[in-house]
């Protein structure tokens, strides 16, 4: 059977049913890889546990706290001659600043070709797309 | 988990302030951060407390307080001038000769602190909700609005990505 | 934030949909392919392609049961990617699910662009295999390898118009018989919305559009197949930015340039062009890319005068 791997930190936390308790206790019997692994979750949980716990620091009173606003940076006025050249490149520029563009993903442009899988005669292995190291998507969202 | 339910923010200051600020403490690393966390999760929880359901108390402090971290993580994204909370060199490890106790303590657990800096944020909660905090599985499940499996699997990698840090 | 890398689970969802006949005259390779459709078996796989950017490669997992494909894949410790027939399902670390499927698909006959011929018996990772060349015209293209006994595709080879190996996907490990597969977990399955209308042409250099999808209020994606080799073609009306290959360089297709990223069994071009961005993602070897490319949208050359005022003011 495979190995249990998520199960057995969620087994050191006491976190498992009876029946995963079971499974697990009777894999890590026969299998030295995991009882290996046990032994280094078992190591990381202890590592966190040694951080102390810190005490609040004195005089920590809620208080209404100002929010920095950024101040809007006004565009330079410009004097004399070369106001009309530097008014006519500041026209330029806002009009080709790039507008904000579509983001996609690498999996987004591979759905149409996945989706076809059970379809497409031709499909194999080669059409599942492997983006590279992908970046999470922001907390929250 | 039967509880009294705390009626005043004080005494949510009281009795999970201490936890607030680690938790804040851990995942920023660093006092100044986790200091303006508490803060702003006790004023938050002052504002939704006449509000408060009966319910989980925990999953709902802890909701709040993750939500305050996160939010002052996309507020200080927007400054690139600033710090990242999760920038490594921000950890703040200067104590003064005269350093008291206190600041000991600091000291201690630098390896393991710059370790946890280093996973991945959804990862860092997990382990410190779990193994600093103390929290259930299914406490961080509540907090951090996602099934409990997705708690397994984050505290898991988390703890072995530690691990690999480590060594 | 600095987001950081982190783990991408994908997990299929099969549908119940077996595989339909493949859409073309009985030529001897959609009969093979049909047959291997409907094999079981479970094994490893490897994806190896020779790219300009040098050797792409990825080991799959696979297993096939009741006619539905399931492919997994470990990128590196902690990511894996699994495609099954059906629909598509891909669930990320944090719970959230994204499942596609397509309805009402558009078809190709592979009979108007390949011809098939099977080859004498081989042997193939100790097996009988039946190897079958597909040819377009007098040009081999790909080489598909059955396994005599249970029909399963053990072998494809993709080749250039100068003959030379694109890709190659191959069993290492073959396992016949009936695979265990874990159930998969209950989700609502969403198809991709249809459009019906787009700028994009019908036929791009042998390759006919099948499906239209509407991708957000101003973009569109397009299937395009030639019965053998297919790509997606994302059309927007802003510029198109594909996250992971920000820092893809520009290389020179043809005469134009374009950002172009390689993966194993997978090109990705990205560009501007005068009526909107683009994004292509496709199978399709080298020379065909340039092909392709040749009949689309080009990429538009931004005047002198706006480069420099891009440059001074970015």
């Amino acid at each position: 059977m495979s190995h249990p791997a998520e199960l057995l930190s969620a087994y050191l936390d006491g976190e498992v049913t009876p029946d995963e308790r079971r499974r697990v206790v009777e894999h890590l019997a026969r299998c030295g890889t995991c009882y290996v692994d046990l032994e280094s979750l078992q190591a990381a949980r202890a590592a966190l546990r040694s951080l102390p716990i810190l005490d609040l620091p004195v005089d920590l009173m809620p208080r209404e706290r100002h929010r920095v606003v950024p101040l809007r940076r006004r565009p330079a006025v410009w004097v004399g001659a070369a106001a009309a050249a530097a008014a006519a490149f500041v026209a330029l520029a806002t009009t080709f600043a790039p507008a904000p563009g579509l983001n996609v993903t690498v999996n987004d442009l591979s759905r149409p070709a996945s989706a076809r899988a059970s379809i497409d005669p031709s499909f194999s292995s080669a059409k599942v797309v492997l983006p590279p190291l992908p970046t999470f998507p922001e907390a929250g969202q | 988990m039967a509880e009294n339910i705390p009626l005043t923010w004080e005494e949510v200051a009281r009795n999970h302030g201490r936890k607030i600020y680690n938790y804040a403490y851990r995942l920023a690393g660093n006092p100044h951060d986790a200091a303006d966390l508490v803060q702003e999760v006790l004023l938050r929880v002052r504002r939704a407390l006449p509000e408060y359901q009966p319910g989980s108390f925990d999953g709902w402090l802890w909701r709040i307080t993750r939500n305050a971290f996160l939010d002052e993580m996309r507020r200080q994204a927007r400054r690139p001038t600033v710090a990242l909370p999760d920038d490594p060199d921000r950890f703040d490890l200067n104590p003064s000769p005269s350093a008291d106790e206190a600041l000991d303590s600091f000291r201690i657990g630098d390896d393991v602190q710059k370790a946890l800096l280093s996973l991945p944020l959804e990862f860092r909660e997990a382990v410190v909700m779990c193994d600093v905090i103390g929290l259930s599985y299914d406490e961080i499940a509540l907090a951090a609005e996602v099934p409990v499996g997705t708690v397994r699997s984050r505290i898991h990698r988390g703890r072995k990505l530690l691990r690999e840090k480590l060594v | 934030m600095k987001t950081r890398l982190a783990a991408l689970v994908a997990v299929v969802l099969a549908s119940l949909v077996l595989v339909p006949a493949p859409a073309w005259a009985g030529d001897t390779v959609g009969d093979h392919l049909e047959i291997a459709s409907r094999a079981e078996y479970s094994g490893e796989q490897v994806v190896s392609c020779q790219t300009p950017d040098g050797v792409k490669n990825a080991v799959y997992t696979l297993m096939q049961k009741d006619g539905k494909l399931y492919v997994s894949v470990e990128v590196d410790a902690t990511t894996t990617v699994v495609v099954g027939g059906g629909s598509y399902e891909v669930r990320n670390a944090d719970g959230s699910v994204s499942v596609t499927s397509v309805e009402g698909a558009g078809t190709v006959d592979m009979g108007v662009r390949y011809d098939s011929q099977d080859g004498a018996i081989e042997q193939y990772l100790g097996r009988e295999a039946v190897p079958v060349d597909i040819m377009q015209g007098a040009l081999r293209r790909a080489r598909m390898t059955f396994d005599a006994e249970t029909g399963a595709l053990l072998r494809t080879q993709i080749y250039n118009s100068n003959g030379s190996l694109y890709c190659e996907t191959r069993f290492v490990k073959f396992v016949p018989g009936e695979p265990a597969v874990a159930a998969g977990g209950g989700s609502t399955t969403q198809p991709l919305a249809a459009a019906t209308d787009s700028d994009l042409p019908k036929k791009v250099a042998g390759f006919s559009e099948l499906d239209l999808f509407t991708f957000n209020k101003d973009s569109v994606m397009a299937y395009y197949s030639d019965g053998l080799f297919s790509f997606t073609l994302l059309h927007s009306a802003r510029s198109v930015q594909v996250a992971e290959i920000a820092n893809a360089p520009e290389v020179k297709v043809g005469d134009y340039k374009y950002k172009r990223w390689f993966g194993p069994g997978q090109v990705v071009y990205v560009w501007d062009s005068e009526v909107g961005g683009l994004a292509l993602l496709g199978d399709l070897p080298l020379d065909m890319q340039e092909q392709v490319l040749g009949k689309l949208p080009f990429p538009k050359k931004p005047n002198v005068i706006v480069r420099i005022i891009q440059s001074l003011f970015n």
